[in-house]
């Protein structure tokens, strides 16, 4: 927690409303059809649903569930039957609107606009953690019938993409809402009451300080999470579920209407969470600010992953000369990449989408703009002279700066001016005056002169000198990618360290020495 | 332990790095304290490397550091041509007749070399087009991730990893929870990844001895290292001494304690209500007195080589936040142009004869995973040659021994919290102990 | 003997720095009680389904001489590939032979003096896991009390080595690798750490720390997700955790001197106590007591800073909400820490 979010905190609780922390919104606002809510339950001590309420958000929900969770085979049957809702979704490629003609599902290209911008909303990080104990559970699944083993392994691994993503730096496809708002608002509580998405909404309710205060504390009473309240199951489904157990070992047909009575009682505890997580979207949608206009680099990095993280892997499973052994490689296990390139690979994936959402969104949003000057990643300061620069076309600018603000800055950092982010260049030097300023000097590359105009002169101007100029990091993004893709070779003399290559041979060193290596080496120094 | 034994140890440590070297051993990790001249080892496995094998690449982990290298291969081996490959938006710079400025992997030889460059550089360049290395030594090591470990794979087959194990580990700006139980978790210290593997032909060899550090500042900073090491000094052989006797201030008596031992801590009482948190006035003027007494009263450093007079340019400051170290400088006045005063990331590498740091913990009360780290500690603690003068609130003690630290880390990692309670406490003890300790 | 002394004394660790809190783990009296004796409706309670799920989880693991267990152990290396025998001392009500924890206690005595006597075969021979061994804390203010280790495992050596012991911590929870829930992580190396903590007093105390070693390292037991499978995590240092369980003991014993009061063993007497003790609130608080939401309104009363968050507690230093938010509206800085927290918010 940076001092700016507990400063924002404390302005929150004086002006007695969650307050916003941004100037425009991190991920693109999108139209209902392309956003799919979903709420699961779960029983406590077990980690898989116990039922599931899924739904575009201007529609009903839909609810899943099954009344015995412990009971493999039916959880088997609860999970195929939701199963369609996720992949749908996330663009399986035989969920997908019939291929075009001639085109065959294993064939069809990557249909990039209609995955782009879908979005996957759950009411709070339990619920996303949900994705990942689905993956456990059924990517692995081993047993059961053909067709509801390849379904369920399906949605395992679709789960487990979905989970991946989550937890890529900068995505705009799996949506927690509570984080959302924390994002967009700080809110006068402490970090771990701001795990419940209710309390968020009440304070983002109406009414003054003490009566946000008190509707927040009604909502944290209602539970929000995967688990239920455990007076809730004790007495709304503990007997019952011991009845329908019963029944069913009995083969009395009771069972079905005990099982309805168990799919009531948790469908008024999953439609809670689902309207939960629409009012937040809906929070989100009258939100004020606009969408921060840099986002599209963004998504399209997220489209990219949704097709060679997801959609390519799941187009080759439905080739049919694939064999068993292939198939069963489908895809990523759910703990972790074992495999080192394929974890580095990903590693660096997810340092260039840190980088690549930092250095991008950064310029779209003047509150993470005085942020990153705050924290040093770039200055402001006063030009005081115009020079030729290191070569022609180039112009070396002398600026002042205040020697309080923190500068992470050095030389040779590469710097953009902000709100002109092609007039960049590199830091020179960075001194402190006599009288105690800090002078910075820059080498600016040239331009072109169709990009030079009255407010933006060309560098060599001497119309900068006096002007007050605002420079930020412009660190090199896609040098992390580049890593990701190079980490996979496996051919070189190393390999056998790196990629697990058989191992070069040593020398066997004597016994006895032959000959000191010390003398050798004084032998060799000039 | 007298010098001639010290000198033995380093040599059997320096052979036996040479022999491995010579003999081609596919793995080996070169574990270094601060000042035990690893990059003297690192020179002379070079020096032999080239001599035996042939094709040699060296990664550095910046720029400086592999000019800095470069430098010293062309004083200590003008024989040798060496290769300091840089981008091509890097400056060339000067540094000695028997090295070569490149910029293109075309440049490269493709016979007997040897090649210096930046991890980035090796990293980001096309090196299926070049001949393979026979041996890449990686100055360093703990500075560098896996992942970007794994890219040299494709520069060479043998490898010298060589770094100090207890300096500020790197920066890692994502969540890597997905990877923390991988077999090769990508954003982990190379070195650490690969002393893990007990499947790997790993030869480790740790450099016995610190030629910096003073004899007692060796045992104090031993409790941030695994491996043991001593100090080339002899106890007591380093010190500081004064013309004239001091005044009766606390800073005068920490000086004049610094003519017994190299290091002491000089402690402002704690306010009742918690000291400031970032910017401590009291303790940056107190740690601007120190340097000015230094000066004021005409130190003479001792050493194994002689006495000479303490000048302000031998003497650092350091603190962790940024605004301390901006309040130390105003505090110095004229003495800020020769002192240098930075935060310890910045003064990885650098050594002076007296440094003054000011206590990472001095304005926690509470501390966190991120306070309770102990690279930064070490490396302000192993940056002098002669005296430390570690300035601080009071409280530090009371307040490790109260923290009850939680050990929340992923399953397979370090009780990091658990480790830096016990390490701070470890030193602060040390100080208490040994009567290190004098009230401002 | 005291109850829960375990419990009570994680209570006490939780926030130590509450006096209402310390009465409540030293008198050993609820904070559910106090709530309710002044007409708060605690939610307490845990759900039956995971309360059926643990124990049948850790039955799992140890039916058929622990066949499910001894499996996961070796699989992941923390038994050797022929590690055989198997000590149950766990109750009854849970599965195992034992009618009461003294008795239990008293097996694993007996066990520990013979293990250490044994030679050649009979040593070699010792059973490698030993479920429910009962160990007792030591004499505290808070009570003598028994506890049970979920897991030992025993590394019998020929003489004169030593036997090593490791300790083991069973959850329910799913092992999601890098994922696992943190702060179940710390609730159960806590836990283990304590074992190794008393279980080396215990072999000290019956003079055979020569003998037999428990060691720094142990292990977590949690669940395959999704499965009644065991997941064994090895390598765990408790080193530090069971530092902090020396700690602890030591500072409930120097709270309780600071307390002017014995243990009182009336609960009315102790539920007074506990109220008329002084507070501190934490955000730690929320998730272990049952006066928090009290304590927490006191707080904003007051303008603790503690009251929207420790974090922001720590950046306040010592400046309480209402100077800091006069502060922020421009009052004039009076004091250097006033000073520090003016140049860090502008």
């Amino acid at each position: 927690m940076s001092a700016n979010d507990l400063l924002d905190r404390l302005r929150a609780w004086d002006e007695g409303r969650p307050v916003p922390t941004t100037a425009a919104l991190p991920f693109p606002r999108v139209p209902d059809a392309q956003r799919l809510v979903v709420a699961f339950v779960r029983m406590a001590g077990e980690s898989s649903p116990w039922g599931v309420a899924a739904g575009a958000p201007d529609a009903k929900p839909r609810f899943y569930t099954v009344p015995e969770p412990r009971n493999a085979d039916l959880h088997a049957a609860f999970v195929e039957s939701f199963s369609a809702e996720i992949l749908a979704h996330v663009g399986h490629p035989e969920h997908l609107p019939p291929p075009a003609q001639g085109e065959s599902a294993t064939e069809r290209p990557f249909p990039r606009e209609l995955l782009a911008s879908r979005q996957l909303w759950m009411p709070g990080s339990t619920h996303v953690e949900m994705l990942h104990l689905l993956d456990f559970r059924y990517t692995l699944a081993m047993t059961g019938e053909e067709q509801r083993l390849k379904r369920v392994r399906a949605l395992g691994r679709a789960c487990g993409w979905l989970f991946r993503e989550s937890t890529r730096p900068g995505q705009v496809r799996v949506h927690d809402a509570t984080a959302r708002l924390r994002q967009l608002y700080a809110f006068p509580a402490e970090t771990v009451r701001q795990q419940h998405l209710g309390y968020l909404l009440a304070w983002l309710g109406s009414g003054d300080r003490d009566a946000r205060l008190a509707a927040a504390a009604r909502a944290e009473k209602l539970s929000v999470g995967v688990t239920m309240h455990p007076e809730y199951e004790r007495s709304a489904l503990l007997a019952r579920l011991e009845d329908f157990n019963a029944r069913r070992r009995a083969n009395d047909l009771g069972a079905f209407a005990k099982a309805t009575e168990i799919h009531d009682a948790l469908v008024s505890e999953l439609d809670r969470r689902w309207k939960l997580t629409v009012e937040a979207i809906r929070a989100v949608d009258a939100d004020p600010r606009p969408d921060n206009p840099l986002l599209p680099q963004v998504v399209a990095l997220g489209a990219n992953e949704c097709q060679f993280q997801y959609w390519a892997h799941e187009q080759r499973a439905l080739r049919a000369d694939l064999s068993p052994e292939e198939k069963k490689r489908l895809g990523s296990h759910p703990e972790t990449d074992f495999s080192p390139p394929r974890a580095a690979s990903r590693y660096f994936a997810h340092l260039h989408a840190f980088e690549t959402a930092n250095a991008e969104l950064v310029h779209g949003d003047e509150v993470l703009l005085e942020r990153a000057l705050d924290a040093g990643n770039g200055f402001s300061g006063t030009v005081t002279a115009v020079a030729p620069g290191s070569k022609k076309g180039r112009a070396q600018w002398t600026l002042e700066t205040s020697s309080d603000d923190a500068l992470r800055l050095r030389e040779e950092s590469k710097v953009c001016l902000i709100g002109a982010r092609k007039r960049g260049g590199s830091i020179v030097s960075v001194n402190t005056t006599p009288e105690g300023k800090r002078e910075i000097v820059v080498d600016l590359r040239g331009v072109a002169k169709k990009e030079v105009t009255a407010a933006l002169p060309d560098p060599t101007s001497a119309a900068w000198v006096g002007r007050r100029v605002r420079f930020l990091d412009d660190a090199v993004v896609g040098l992390s990618l580049s890593k990701g893709m190079k980490v996979w070779n496996a051919e070189g003399p190393g390999s056998w360290l790196t990629h697990a290559a058989p191992r070069p041979e040593a020398t066997e060193i004597p016994k006895e020495p032959v000959g000191d290596p010390l003398s050798v080496v004084k032998a060799l120094e000039g | 332990m007298p010098q001639t034994q010290l000198q033995a140890k380093r040599d059997a440590v320096l052979r036996f790095v040479l022999t491995h070297v010579e003999h081609r051993s596919p793995l080996l990790v070169l574990k270094a304290p601060p000042g035990s001249g690893k990059t003297y080892v690192t020179l002379r496995a070079v020096a032999l490397a080239r001599h035996h094998v042939g094709r040699v690449a060296v990664a550095t982990q910046t720029n400086a550091q592999a000019e800095d290298f470069c430098r010293r291969m062309a004083a200590d081996f003008p024989k040798f041509t060496v290769h300091r490959w840089a981008s091509s938006g890097r400056a060339p710079r000067p540094l000695g007749a028997s090295v070569q400025w490149i910029t293109r992997g075309d440049e490269i030889p493709s016979g007997p070399c040897v090649v210096v460059a930046t991890t980035a550089k090796w990293s980001a360049s096309d090196l299926d087009a070049i001949d393979p290395f026979d041996v890449m030594f990686v100055d360093e090591a703990w500075q560098m991730s896996w992942a970007d470990f794994m890219l040299l794979g494709a520069a060479a087959s043998r490898f010298v990893l060589v770094g100090d194990p207890g300096q500020i580990p790197p920066v890692v700006p994502i969540d890597v929870s997905r990877w923390q139980t991988s077999r090769r978790p990508p954003h982990v210290p190379a070195p650490e990844v690969i002393l893990r593997d007990a499947t790997l032909p790993t030869v480790q060899a740790m450099l016995p001895v610190s030629t910096r550090l003073p004899h007692d500042t060796c045992a104090m900073v031993q409790a941030f290292y695994d491996f043991p090491f001593q100090s080339w000094a002899a106890p007591g052989e380093r010190r500081l001494s004064f013309p004239t006797a001091g005044e009766a201030t606390g800073v005068d008596r920490a000086l004049d304690a610094l003519g017994g031992a190299s290091t002491v801590l000089l402690t402002l009482p704690t306010p009742p209500s918690g000291p400031p948190l970032e910017e401590d006035l009291d303790v940056a003027r107190a740690a601007a007195a120190v340097v000015r007494r230094l000066v004021e009263r005409g130190a003479t450093v001792h050493t194994e080589s002689g006495e000479a007079p303490l000048l302000p340019s031998d003497i650092g400051v350091s603190a962790t936040h940024r605004v301390m170290n901006t309040r130390v400088t105003d505090a110095l006045g004229p003495l800020a142009k020769d002192v240098r005063v930075d935060t310890p990331e910045r003064w990885q590498g650098l050594e002076r004869k007296v440094m003054v740091v000011v206590h990472p913990l001095s304005g926690v009360t509470q501390p966190s995973v991120f306070d309770l780290g102990t690279g930064r500690l070490c490396v302000m603690a192993s940056r002098h040659s002669v005296g430390l003068v570690i300035v601080s609130r009071d409280h530090v003690g009371e307040t490790l021994e109260a923290f009850l630290p939680r050990a929340d880390q992923c399953l397979g990692q370090r009780d990091e919290a658990g480790r830096g309670r016990a390490q701070n406490l470890a030193v602060w003890k040390h100080l208490h102990d040994a009567k290190r300790v004098v009230p401002l | 003997m005291k109850r829960d002394v375990r419990r009570r004394l994680e209570q006490f660790a939780s926030n130590p720095r509450c006096d209402a809190n310390v009465r409540s783990a030293l008198h050993g009296v609820s904070m559910e009680a106090v709530a309710r004796s002044v007409g708060l409706d605690p939610q307490v309670g845990q759900s039956p389904f995971a309360l059926l799920r643990g124990q049948q989880f850790e039955r799992g693991l140890f039916d058929d001489d622990a066949a499910r267990l001894r499996r996961a152990l070796i699989e992941r290396k923390v038994l050797p590939g022929n590690a055989t025998g198997f000590l149950d001392l766990r109750l009854k009500a849970q599965g195992g032979p034992e009618a009461s924890l003294q008795s239990a206690r008293e097996s694993f005595q007996t066990f520990l003096k013979s293990a250490a006597k044994a030679t050649g075969e009979a040593r070699l021979g010792l059973p490698t896991l030993v479920a429910g061994p009962v160990l007792t804390t030591p004499a505290n203010i808070l009570g003598e009390g028994l506890f049970a280790i979920d897991v030992l495992t025993v590394y019998p050596n020929p003489k004169p080595a030593p036997i090593f012991f490791r300790v083991g911590e069973v959850k329910v929870y799913p092992d999601r690798g890098g994922f696992t829930d943190g702060g179940e992580l710390a609730g159960a190396r806590a836990q283990a750490g304590l074992y190794v903590h008393v279980l080396k007093g215990e072999v000290t105390a019956l003079g055979l720390d020569r003998e037999l070693v428990v060691l720094d390292d142990g292990f977590l037991v949690l669940a395959r997700p999704g499965s009644n499978q065991p997941s064994v995590r090895g390598g765990e240092d408790l080193r530090h955790q069971a530092e902090r369980a020396r700690t602890m003991f030591a500072r409930a014993a120097a709270h309780a001197l600071t307390l002017a009061d014995d243990v009182i063993e009336d609960e009315g007497e102790a539920i007074a106590a506990v109220l008329a003790a002084p507070t501190h609130y934490g955000d730690g608080c929320l998730s272990f007591c049952e006066l928090a939401d009290r304590c927490r309104a006191e707080a904003i009363a007051k303008g603790l800073p503690s009251a929207l968050g420790e974090d922001l507690a720590r950046f306040l230093g010592p400046l309480d909400l209402h100077r800091a938010l006069a502060l922020l509206h421009g009052a004039p800085a009076t004091n250097p820490a006033e000073e520090d927290f003016v140049r860090r918010a502008t």
